[in-house]
C-alpha cells in the first residue's frame, strides 16, 4: 500500500514540474496545415501549395491582392503573336537550395513532368492548351513539343492556339522542380518519392525537417532572390481535425491556419474575437459555390421544374442568418465574382407553395427517399444539411443524408449511383476555372449537364484580356445556368480567417486578399514578414 | 453413476428453479441494483412514450428560435438547428438504447450458442471454436467497426448488427467454461445416459444452471455498447444526420464555444449516457451478487 | 506450461491467417479504392489516368490474387508500401508505433497505479464514506465517453488554465526533450486513464475484498497483526492477481481509444495513421496495422496466461 502511494509521488511531481511556461522561438512563424498535403507532393495534392510560396517556386506566381501576377522565376515574358507563343526570360544566377544553379532546363523538365502521363498528375491539365499536349498524353511523343530551352535563360512556351491569359490562369498553378534531383527518378515514382518530404527548390525558405503528422520546419534562405527573409523559420504544424487547430491558436501554439482546411468553423467566431492577439478576419470570401448536386442522368431529376421546386422549398436566408450567422452571399449562378453575374437573374425566394405546385407538374413521386451525400462534418454544415432535409421534407422530397469520405463519395459517380447531394467547388480567381462543374462530358462534377452553348461561352470568355469583353460571355452564361439550375446554387461560402498579431504582415496581406485562392501558390511577400518586438 | 434416475434430474433442476427465487430475493435487497433497475426503467419508459411526453418532434426545426437556453418553451434548451434538446434526448434514447439492446441480443445469441457447442462437445469442436473466437477477440473492436462501417456505410442499423458480430466472443468464452465445468456432473450425465439429445440437455438442463454469470456480463456489455456508439458517433459513423442518437448531440461538445457556454447542448445528452451506463452497471452488480454461487451455496454475505 | 505455450504459439497461426484474410475482405469491400480516395474536385482525373493508377497499384486484379500478392510479400516479411506516398509501410509502423506505445503504457500504468490504490483504499474502508465516495466515482469513471473526458480536459488545462498544450507530441521544431514530451503527454493519456483508472479500481476493491475475507486473513487479524501489516504481507499480491485479467482485456480497448484521442489530441501515433489509412483506402497500411495490433494482442493475452500461472501457483496450464 505504502510502496503503491510512494510510487505515485515522483508520477505526480514529474507532471506538475512539467508545467513551465512555454518558451517561443524568436523568428518562427507557426502555421497551421491539414494532413494529406505533403507526403505525395505538389504534382498530386490539391493543398500542397502552402510549401510552394516558400520551399519551390514557379515562374509566375498569383499577387496576393488577386490582380496580377509577381515574377518570380521568370524575369520577365513576352508574346509576339498575342498568346500564342510566350518566351520567358529567366532570373540570373539563382541557385536550388543545394547549390546547384537553376537553368531553364529546369523549367522544361518541370512543365513535361505535369504532363507526362506516366506521373499521372492531376494538375496536367493546366498544361493542356501547349502544343503537343495529346501527342504526349496519348504516348505518340516522348514530350511536349511546345516547349523549349533556347538558352540556359530563356524558355519558349507554344501554345495550340492563342490564349491571351495563360500566364494569369493556367501557368500559376505550376512549381519549377530540379531537373538534377528529380530527373533520376523515373516517372512512375514521382509520386510519393522521398523528394516531396526533403524538397530542394528555390524559394524565401529552406527545407529543413518533416515530420509525419507532427510538422515541417522550414528554415531562411539568405540567399533568396527577392531578398533575405526577416523570419529565422516557419512551422507548419500538421492537423488531421479542425478543433484542434482552433484551440492551438487560442493557445498560441499556432499563429494560423490555412483555408484549405475550412477557416475558423462559424461556432467558434465569438470566442476567437475575443482574444486581442488574434485578428479575426469573419467574412473572408472563400468564392466557393455552394448547391445541391443533382445526377441529371437519373429521370427523378431530369426536369427542370425538379430542380427549381427545391430551390424554392428552401429558405437560404434564414440559414444564411442563423445556422451560417452570416457567413454566405446568397447566390442563384456559379460563378462568384460580381462581374460573371448578370443582374437580372431569378431570385428563386423562399416560396414552399410554388414549390409544391412545381413538384405536382412535374409528377414527383415523393414516397420514394432519396440519397443525400455530403462531406463537410463540421457542425455548421451538418446543421445545414439538417436545415435542408427539414425544408424539402416540408414539400414532400425525402433525403436521407449521408456522410461519406471523398473515396466513397466518388464511387457513386463512378458507378452511377449518385442521387443528390451538398457540395462546394473551389473555383475563386477566375469564372473560367468553373468549366469543370458544367460542360458537357466534364465527368464527373458535371453530372450529365450538357449545354453546347454554356461551352461555347466558356471558350470566347477567354478570348480576350479585356474584363467588360468576357463579362458578356459570363453573363451570358450565368443567365442559362441560373434558369437551367444544372445545380441548385445556394450561396458562395465565407471563410473567417484567424492569425496572430505576433507576425507583422501576415494578417496585413490577408486583409488585403480579396479571397481564398484555391490551388495556387500565392506570392504575398512572405520574406518580407516578420515577428513583432 | 450411471443409476441416477430422471428424478433426481427433476431435483437439480427444482433446485436451480428454487435458486433463481433466491436470487431475485437478494437482487431486491441490493439496495444499489434496484435504484438502477427503477433508474433504467425510467429511461426505458421515458423513451419509449416520447412522443406523449415531448411537445416537439426531434427533428422539428426552428432557425430563429436556435440555441436557445433551457426555459418555459424548451425545457432543456434548443439546439443549432432550433430542435428541441428535450424531445431528441427521449428519441435519441430510442436509438442509443436499442443499439445497445440489440446489439447484445445479437452478440449474446452467438456468444451463447457457440459457448454452447463449444462447451458441450469439447475435443476438436471446442479446438476449432476457440480458434475463431481467439480470432475475434484479436480484432481492436472500435478500429474493425470503423473499417466496417466503411464498407457498409453508416447507419445506425449497420453499426448495429456489426458490434453485434463482434462483440461475442467474450460471452461465448464465458459460456463455454461455466458449460465445462458442468459438462460432467451427475444430473447432466444422467440425462444423457438416458438418451436425451444434446440440445435438450443443453437447453434445459445446463444452461439455467450457467445463465447467471452470463447474464452479468450480457448486462454489463450493454452499458459497453452504448458508450461504443457514442465514440462511434463522435468519429461521424453512428447515426446519421438529422436522427438524433446520445452519440451524435454529444458530438456537439466537439465545438468550444458549445462546450463553454451552451452546456445545454452537451450535458442532457452526456448526463443519460452516463445515467444509462450507472444504472445498468448497478444491475449488473446487483445481479453478480445475486447469482454468485458461493452466495448462493453458502449463503455467506460481505 | 511450455507446452501449453507452444501450443498457443502454433494455434496463432491459423487465426492470424484468418485475422487477415477477414481484414483484407472488409478492405476490399470498402466503397471506391486507393485511386478514387485521391480524387478532388478541383483536379479530376480521366478514366484513363484512374486505370493506369488501378493497374500501378494492382487494384485491377481479383481479390484473392491481390491477397495471395500481399500474404506473399508478408510471407517474406515484408509488409508492402503505402498506396499513398509509396513509403515501406514497415517504416512508418515503425516510426510511429513508439509513440502509441507511449501513450498506452503510460495510460495503462497511470490508471493501475491510481486504480488499484483506489481500489485497495475503498476495500480496507469498506461502507464507509471513503468506499461510498470512491465507489460512486468508478462508476461515473466509467461512464464516460474516452473521447468526451479528452474534450473536457482541453478545454479545463489547455484554453481555460494554459497549463498544458491542447495538442501534438512535443514542441514543433524545439529540439525534443523529455519534459516538453511528458506535457504534451498529460492530457491524451490522462483522457484514456481515467476510464480504466475505474475499471482496475473495482477490480482491486472486489479482489481485495475477497482476500479480507478469507481465513487466513482473519486469522492474522485475531492474532493482533496491524491491517496495514495484513494487507501488505498477505493480502495485495493475491488481490491484484486478477487484475491481471483487466491488463490482457484492457489491451484491445486501448488500440480503439487510442484512435480517437489521437485524433483529438494529434498525437502521431498509429491510430491517426490508421484512421488517414481508412479514408484514403490505404489498404498496405490498414492490413499492416491490423495484423500489428493483433499480434500485440495476441501476445498481451499469452503473457496475461502467463503472468497468472506465475503469480497463482493454484492455476496451471497443461
Amino acid at each position: 500500500m505504502r510502496r503503491l502511494l510512494m510510487s505515485l509521488v515522483p508520477a505526480m511531481a514529474l507532471m506538475f514540474a512539467a508545467v513551465i511556461a512555454k518558451a517561443e522561438g524568436g523568428g518562427t512563424f507557426r502555421s497551421a496545415v491539414r494532413t494529406g498535403c505533403i507526403e505525395m507532393g505538389t504534382l498530386h495534392t490539391t493543398c500542397g501549395h502552402r510549401l510552394d510560396e516558400t520551399v519551390l517556386q514557379g515562374l509566375v506566381h498569383i499577387k496576393w491582392t488577386g490582380d496580377g501576377v509577381q515574377p518570380m522565376l521568370a524575369e520577365s515574358w513576352k508574346t509576339p503573336d498575342g498568346g500564342k507563343t510566350y518566351v520567358f526570360s529567366l532570373r540570373h544566377s539563382v541557385k536550388w537550395h543545394d547549390g546547384t544553379p537553376f537553368t531553364a532546363k529546369d523549367v522544361v523538365f518541370s512543365l513535361n513532368l505535369y504532363a507526362n502521363p506516366k506521373v499521372g498528375s492531376p494538375w496536367a491539365q493546366k498544361l493542356g492548351s501547349v502544343a503537343g499536349y495529346k501527342a504526349f498524353q496519348d504516348g505518340s511523343a516522348s514530350s511536349l513539343a511546345g516547349v523549349k530551352a533556347l538558352d540556359d535563360t530563356t524558355v519558349q512556351i507554344e501554345l495550340d492556339s492563342a490564349k491571351p491569359l495563360w500566364v494569369e490562369l493556367q501557368l500559376i498553378a505550376i512549381s519549377i522542380f530540379p531537373e538534377h534531383i528529380l530527373g533520376k527518378v523515373a516517372p512512375g515514382d514521382i509520386k510519393g518519392n522521398a523528394f516531396w518530404v526533403n524538397r530542394v527548390g528555390t524559394g524565401p525558405f529552406i527545407w529543413k525537417k518533416y515530420e509525419s503528422d507532427q510538422y515541417v520546419e522550414v528554415d531562411r534562405n539568405p540567399d533568396y532572390f527577392l531578398g533575405a527573409p526577416k523570419l529565422e523559420r516557419i512551422i507548419y504544424q500538421i492537423y488531421k481535425d479542425v478543433p484542434p487547430i482552433i484551440a492551438a491558436l487560442e493557445t498560441q501554439e499556432v499563429d494560423a491556419m490555412s483555408y484549405e482546411g475550412g477557416g475558423v468553423p462559424i461556432s467558434e467566431l465569438a470566442r476567437l474575437q475575443k482574444l486581442d492577439y488574434l485578428t479575426v478576419l469573419p467574412k473572408f470570401s472563400a468564392g466557393l459555390p455552394t448547391y445541391l448536386q443533382f445526377n441529371l442522368e437519373n429521370k427523378r431529376f431530369a426536369d427542370v421544374r425538379v430542380r427549381q421546386a427545391m430551390l424554392y422549398a428552401i429558405d437560404r436566408k434564414a440559414i444564411i442568418e442563423t445556422v451560417k450567422q452570416g457567413a454566405g452571399e446568397l447566390s442563384n449562378t456559379l460563378f462568384p465574382q460580381d462581374w460573371a453575374r448578370a443582374k437580372d437573374l431569378e431570385p428563386y425566394d423562399y416560396n414552399p407553395d410554388k414549390a409544391k405546385q412545381l413538384l405536382t407538374d412535374a409528377g414527383w413521386d415523393g414516397s420514394q427517399p432519396v440519397d443525400f451525400i455530403y462531406y463537410y462534418s463540421d457542425q455548421m454544415n451538418v446543421d445545414t444539411v439538417t436545415a435542408i432535409q427539414s425544408y424539402l421534407a416540408a414539400v414532400g422530397v425525402n433525403i436521407q443524408p449521408r456522410l461519406l469520405d471523398p473515396a466513397a463519395i466518388n464511387q457513386t459517380y463512378a458507378d452511377g449511383s449518385f442521387q443528390m447531394g451538398f457540395f462546394a467547388n473551389g473555383m475563386g480567381l477566375d469564372p473560367s476555372l468553373g468549366s469543370p462543374v458544367v460542360v458537357c462530358g466534364a465527368k464527373p462534377l458535371s453530372m450529365g449537364y450538357c449545354n453546347t452553348k454554356v461551352d461555347e461561352l466558356f471558350n470566347k470568355g477567354l478570348e480576350s484580356t479585356d474584363r467588360a469583353v468576357r463579362a458578356e460571355s459570363y453573363q451570358e452564361a450565368s443567365r442559362i445556368l441560373n434558369e437551367e439550375l444544372p445545380k441548385a446554387w445556394l450561396w458562395n461560402e465565407v471563410r473567417p480567417l484567424a492569425f496572430n498579431n505576433r507576425i507583422v504582415g501576415l494578417a496585413q496581406h490577408f486583409k488585403e486578399q480579396p479571397l481564398v485562392i484555391f490551388n495556387h501558390p500565392v506570392y504575398n511577400e512572405v520574406e518580407k514578414w516578420e515577428v513583432a518586438k | 453413476m450411471t443409476d441416477v434416475t430422471a428424478a433426481d434430474v427433476t431435483i437439480a433442476v427444482g433446485v436451480s428453479r428454487g435458486l433463481w427465487a433466491e436470487a431475485v430475493r437478494r437482487f431486491l435487497n441490493h439496495r444499489l441494483a434496484t435504484l438502477g433497475l427503477i433508474m433504467l426503467a425510467i429511461i426505458v419508459l421515458a423513451c419509449m412514450l416520447a412522443p406523449l411526453i415531448a411537445h416537439y418532434g426531434p427533428n422539428d426545426i426552428d432557425l430563429r428560435g436556435r440555441n436557445q437556453p433551457p426555459g418555459d418553451v424548451h425545457w432543456l434548451g434548443s439546439d443549432g438547428t432550433g430542435r428541441d434538446i428535450f424531445a431528441r434526448i427521449l428519441y435519441g434514447g430510442r436509438i442509443s438504447l436499442t443499439v445497445g439492446f440489440v446489439a447484445v441480443a445479437i452478440s449474446a445469441a452467438i456468444g451463447i450458442f457457440i459457448g454452447c457447442i463449444a462447451g458441450y462437445f469439447g475435443g476438436k469442436v471446442d479446438l476449432l471454436l476457440m480458434g475463431v473466437i481467439d480470432m475475434v477477440l484479436t480484432f481492436p473492436r472500435l478500429v474493425i467497426i470503423i473499417a466496417f462501417v466503411a464498407v457498409v456505410g453508416p447507419s445506425i442499423f449497420n453499426t448495429m448488427v456489426v458490434i453485434g458480430l463482434l462483440s461475442w466472443p467474450s460471452i461465448a468464452r464465458l459460456t463455454r467454461g461455466e458449460i465445462l465445468a458442468l459438462r460432467n456432473q451427475e444430473f447432466v450425465l444422467a440425462a444423457r445416459s438416458l438418451g436425451t439429445s444434446p440440445s435438450v440437455i443443453i437447453l434445459e438442463h445446463i444452461l439455467p444452471n450457467v445463465l447467471g454469470p452470463i447474464l452479468v456480463a450480457i448486462t454489463l456489455d450493454v452499458a459497453t455498447v452504448i458508450l461504443l456508439e457514442a465514440s462511434l458517433s463522435f468519429l461521424g459513423l453512428g447515426a446519421q444526420a438529422p436522427a438524433a442518437s446520445w452519440g451524435n448531440m454529444l458530438r456537439d461538445a466537439r465545438t468550444l464555444s458549445i462546450l463553454e457556454s451552451q452546456p445545454w447542448m452537451w450535458i442532457p445528452p452526456g448526463a443519460m449516457i452516463a445515467m444509462a451506463v450507472l444504472s445498468i452497471n448497478f444491475v449488473g452488480d446487483g445481479l453478480r451478487d445475486a447469482l454468485d454461487p458461493q452466495h448462493i451455496m453458502g449463503g455467506g454475505g460481505k | 506450461m511450455l507446452s501449453y505455450l507452444m501450443r498457443k504459439l502454433l494455434l496463432s497461426i491459423p487465426v492470424l491467417f484468418g485475422v487477415t484474410v477477414i481484414v483484407f475482405a472488409i478492405a476490399h469491400a470498402m466503397p471506391g479504392d486507393a485511386v478514387l480516395a485521391m480524387i478532388t474536385a478541383e483536379a479530376p482525373s480521366s478514366e484513363a489516368l484512374i486505370a493506369m493508377r488501378r493497374g500501378e497499384l494492382g487494384l485491377d486484379q481479383p481479390f484473392y490474387i491481390q491477397y495471395l500478392n500481399w500474404i506473399g510479400q508478408i510471407l517474406h516479411g515484408n509488409l508492402g508500401r503505402s498506396f499513398v506516398n509509396g513509403r515501406s509501410v514497415g517504416d512508418i509502423i515503425g516510426e510511429r508505433l513508439p509513440m502509441t506505445l507511449e501513450l498506452m503504457a503510460v495510460a495503462l500504468l497511470v490508471a493501475f497505479l491510481i486504480g488499484t490504490t483506489l481500489g485497495v483504499i475503498s476495500a480496507l474502508r469498506q461502507y464507509k464514506l471513503t468506499d461510498y465516495s470512491l465507489t460512486l466515482g468508478g462508476f461515473v469513471g466509467v461512464s464516460i465517453p474516452d473521447f468526451f473526458m479528452g474534450l473536457l480536459l482541453v478545454y479545463v488545462f489547455a484554453l481555460e488554465l494554459r497549463w498544458l498544450p491542447s495538442s501534438g507530441i512535443s514542441t514543433a521544431g524545439d529540439n525534443f526533450s523529455l519534459l516538453d514530451n511528458l506535457r504534451h503527454l498529460i492530457l491524451p493519456a490522462a483522457a484514456l486513464a481515467l476510464f480504466r483508472a475505474a475499471i482496475f479500481m473495482r477490480y482491486a476493491r472486489a479482489g481485495m475484498l475477497d482476500v479480507l475475507n478469507q481465513d487466513y486473513m482473519r486469522t492474522a487479524k485475531a492474532k493482533g497483526l496491524r491491517p496495514s501489516t495484513i494487507t501488505l504481507r498477505h493480502g495485495l499480491r493475491n488481490a491484484l492477481i486478477p487484475l491481471v485479467t483487466v491488463f490482457g482485456l484492457a489491451l484491445p480497448t486501448l488500440f480503439g481509444g487510442s484512435v480517437v484521442i489521437e485524433t483529438i489530441f494529434q498525437w502521431p501515433g498509429i491510430g491517426l495513421m490508421f484512421i488517414d489509412a481508412v479514408v484514403n483506402r490505404d489498404s498496405p497500411v490498414i492490413m499492416g496495422y491490423v495484423l500489428l495490433t493483433a499480434i500485440i494482442v495476441m501476445l498481451a493475452n499469452l503473457a496475461t496466461d502467463l503472468a497468472y500461472s506465475v503469480l497463482d501457483p493454484r492455476v496451471s496450464y497443461d
